[in-house]
């Protein structure tokens, strides 16, 4: 998790790679989900992705948010085969699609944090 | 267990709180109030009880859930356990108490849960805790700032991106609930809505309105499992647990590939096949509901109709009052009422009712075998519980 976040501060999305399998993941977990393996190396993803989901949010969560509404989180699947959970900009809502072709880049988000963000 | 030992169990009290706003209560009068009414309707006593279930709490952190409620409600259990599978919780309580039975651990399981969500801090308060419990990842998800819906809300859209279902017929499952939530004089709304109330409510993450998401409500919910011996020589008519299972996908809504299955496949095929039934002998499904898509996603998995056909399946009042297969008939999370994780405990008891024959306007003739279904987390844990009317 330390090296996805230290990469975060360097705006550079590092995927944990299976050295066992080879398969790249995103959400940080002890033991590789197809092979089992334990051990990773990071890869930096390539930024470019596609639209699997999208919600135009119109009620802020948390005071951080309440001058951002609406703000679109996307689910975007990353070229090396993870999902991300993300936000869509540069792009009004209603031309959001799934399937819809995307890059990335970073941001700074309502509560601070420094995150990748997607456009078309 | 082999189904044959679950059967072996069964149902004999249940109980409900005033659902709603319920103002001055605390979460242990809640929970006394269901479990004062789950015993009465048994016909037995606190005396009676030596094994406690009971959930987490979402207004409140206590250190040690089934201590407290035992310390509360007065009891010594020699069976007691704090579940948290979230939404699942009140199926996953029978399969759990009907293991403590089979097992000689109790004799006497009650399980009770509930919270005053509405009324502890408001419903605005309840819906950001809410958003901050977690259910998105800390580092990957919450700073992007999902609600709880907007994290159902990326199911949906990838439903109807993938099978072509409506906002209208997400509106047919809120519209088809308020519609038993009017024959529910304990639901906390009961006025009639049509498909354009729901779609003209306000909108909150798309694809979700206001009237697509689920209550907030004060209350609790109990019920009392024994065994089937024993519930025969009780008040009620007895009704036993015939098969039961559970299915798990993912904890992250981010790292699950929407259009897949579901867990309720899973946790579906098991209770069906334990049962002995088909989704096509169920007569009444008592599915959770948290959310319009859920049942939709629900009633697909567990084989009421095709992966990708629910939102058609749903039209025309076919899960409603008067319909041909009549789905959460209390009026579910969406109309009758959601206290936190005692929420899919109203699932169970109405399936009770429903094979009692004593669910009053809304009693489907005859009924004698229901389904509980559960779920919880982003769609991601699944319970499922074919009950029957025992003999």
């Amino acid at each position: 998790m330390s090296t996805l976040l230290e990469g975060y501060a360097q705006d550079r999305l590092l995927l944990p790679v299976c050295a066992s399998c080879g398969a790249a993941h995103l959400y940080p977990r002890p033991r590789c989900p197809r092979c089992g393996g334990t051990r990773f190396h990071d890869q930096e993803a390539s930024g470019r992705g596609e639209v699997t989901s999208f919600s135009v949010v119109r009620r802020a969560p948390s005071p951080d948010f309440t001058g951002s509404v609406p703000y679109t989180i996307g689910l975007v699947r990353l070229e090396e085969g993870p999902q991300m959970m993300t936000w869509i900009v540069d792009t009004p809502p209603d031309a959001i699609s799934v399937g819809m072709k995307v890059t990335m880049h970073f941001a700074d988000l309502p509560g601070g944090e420094r995150r990748p963000v997607f456009a078309p | 267990m082999s189904s044959g030992l679950l059967r072996h169990a069964a149902i004999a009290g249940i109980g409900e709180s005033r659902l709603g706003r319920v103002p001055g209560m605390s979460a242990l009068a809640l929970q006394n109030e269901a479990a004062e009414a789950a015993l009465a309707d048994a016909g037995l006593t606190f005396a009676d009880v030596d094994g406690l279930l009971t959930t987490p709490l979402r207004t409140e952190s206590w250190p040690m859930p089934c201590g407290v409620v035992a310390e509360g409600l007065g009891i010594h259990p020699r069976y007691i356990a704090t579940l948290d599978v979230a939404g699942a919780s009140g199926c996953s309580m029978v399969l759990h108490a009907a293991m403590a039975i089979a097992t000689g651990q109790a004799s006497t399981v009650l399980c009770v849960a509930g919270q005053p969500s509405l009324s502890h801090r408001g419903r605005g308060d309840t819906v950001k805790a809410l958003a901050g419990a977690g259910w998105a990842h800390p580092d990957l998800e919450a700073p992007y700032g999902p609600m709880v819906p907007t994290l159902y809300a990326l199911f949906a859209q990838r439903h109807m991106a993938e099978y072509g279902t409506t906002s209208e017929q997400l509106a047919e499952v809120a519209v088809a609930l308020r519609g038993w939530a009017g024959m529910n004089d304990n639901a906390q709304k009961r006025e009639p809505i049509t498909i354009a109330d729901v779609l003209a409510s306000p909108p909150v993450t798309s694809p979700f309105h206001v009237l697509d998401c689920a209550l907030v409500s004060d209350g609790a919910a109990a019920f009392v499992v024994t065994s089937a011996e024993r519930a025969r020589d009780l008040r009620q008519p007895v009704v036993t647990p015939l098969g039961g299972g559970h299915g798990f996908s993912h904890t992250y809504i981010g790292d699950y590939d929407a259009p897949a299955v579901t867990g309720a496949l899973h946790s579906g095929r098991e209770a069906f096949r334990q049962a002995g039934v088909t989704p096509a002998d169920i007569q009444v499904a008592e599915l959770y509901d948290c959310f319009t898509i859920t049942v939709i996603a629900e009633l697909e998995d567990l084989g009421f109709c095709k992966k990708g056909e629910g939102g058609a399946f749903v039209q025309g009042g076919r899960i409603g009052p008067g319909g041909s297969c009549p789905v959460t008939t209390h009026g579910g999370l969406l109309s009758a009422g959601h206290p936190g994780l005692a929420g899919g405990m109203f699932h169970v008891i109405e399936a009770v009712r429903q094979l009692r024959g004593q669910a009053g306007k809304r009693q489907i003739p005859d009924a004698e075998l229901a389904l509980a279904h559960g779920n919880g987390g982003i769609i991601g844990l699944h319970c499922s519980v074919v009950l029957g009317r025992g003999r």
